[in-house]
């Protein structure tokens, strides 16, 4: 999309689409406490902002809302359900919101861009940006986050 | 009225199909209404306890309830999700439906209360007992005993309505309308 006109509100980054996220299970490391089952999560997406300040919304096929998160200086709040919970790190919100794991977040607003940029553990395949398709690989513990967006 | 009209649409309609059309309105974010999203497709089901949404556009996705299973396939993702229906359903729009075989099953998920008419549909309102699930409340539209719409308001203040059109009721649907086989090569994700 053009850059938005100089002085005009920069017209504010958002996406729309479905996420997938699969950790495979592990199996338990000598004497780590027990081996972590299979798991996944997948959901309809509004993603808008950046990584400093953003938000999260995530729903099912019908239209209804399952949960919003929303990020800002370093401070996040989840609203799911009847409650709200807000911590520090929006990792740990993100991990409570998929229960599979958390989402590389400020990686994220990169690839969607078609940036590549580098997130611990993870590879991303911008290959198939132009079709709105992006995966990512993570190989400890193996996990595999997908993303299609809505055009 | 709205209830009268629930009450003989359980009653007498065993299957059904339809095109639908899904408009999906996010609640309006600091003074400014948001764009609503459109998505339709074809919706069929048959009471109680099975239906099936497919989405054609904007992408293609099917939702398939066989009575035990309720299965999601995203062609984009190529990926199933396939969730125990009983839990799934619970007090969604879907069971409003499907599932519920008659009024009192559903007046044990949900509070209705008629609504006057408008727009020349007579309407119920269902309010799920069960608060902590995404439904605020559900206005269900009928012309007649022909199911119209469903007008879905979440917790968060997002509305979605979903139109019928060209409904069809009590045809004979295939025997595995409702029979949905994982695509060879899909991810099946138990959820």
């Amino acid at each position: 999309c053009a850059p938005p006109a100089p002085g005009a509100r920069a017209q504010e980054d958002a996406w729309s689409g479905r996420i997938a996220l699969q950790v495979q299970a592990q199996a338990q490391a000598q004497g780590e406490g027990q081996g972590q089952a299979a798991q996944a999560f997948s959901a309809m997406f509004e993603l808008h902002g950046n990584a400093d300040s953003g938000g999260l919304v995530l729903l099912n096929p019908l239209g209804q809302r399952l949960a919003q998160l929303d990020w800002k200086d370093g401070h996040a709040q989840l609203h799911s359900g009847q409650e709200t919970r807000s911590s520090d790190s929006l990792d740990a919100l993100l991990q409570d919101l998929t229960g599979a794991g958390t989402i590389p977040v400020a990686a994220l607003f990169s690839w969607l861009k078609g940036i590549q940029a580098t997130a611990t553990g993870w590879q991303a395949d911008l290959s198939g940006i132009a079709d709105g398709r992006i995966s990512a690989r993570r190989d400890d513990p193996a996990a595999t986050l997908r993303i299609a967006l809505t055009r | 009225d709205g209830l009268k009209s629930l009450e003989a649409f359980l009653q007498h309609t065993q299957t059904g199909r339809a095109e639908f059309s899904q408009s999906v309105t996010a609640p309006p974010k600091d003074g400014q209404t948001a764009r609503a999203k459109l998505s339709g497709g074809r919706f069929e089901f048959q009471r109680p306890g099975r239906f099936k949404f497919v989405y054609q556009k904007p992408f293609e996705q099917t939702i398939v309830a066989d009575g035990q299973t309720l299965w999601l396939y995203d062609a984009d993702l190529n990926q199933v999700t396939r969730r125990a229906q009983a839990q799934a359903l619970g007090s969604t729009p879907a069971a409003l439906l499907a599932s519920a075989p008659d009024l009192p099953a559903l007046q044990a998920e949900f509070t209705l209360q008629a609504l006057p008419d408008q727009e020349g549909l007579q309407w119920v309102q269902a309010s799920p007992k069960n608060r902590d699930g995404q439904i605020k409340s559900v206005r269900v539209g009928f012309a007649g005993e022909q199911l119209a719409v469903l007008d879905i308001l979440d917790n968060f203040g997002q509305r979605s309505v979903i139109r019928f059109t060209g409904l069809q009721t009590n045809v004979a649907l295939p025997a595995n309308t409702f029979q949905f086989n994982p695509p060879a090569g899909a991810d099946v994700i138990a959820q």
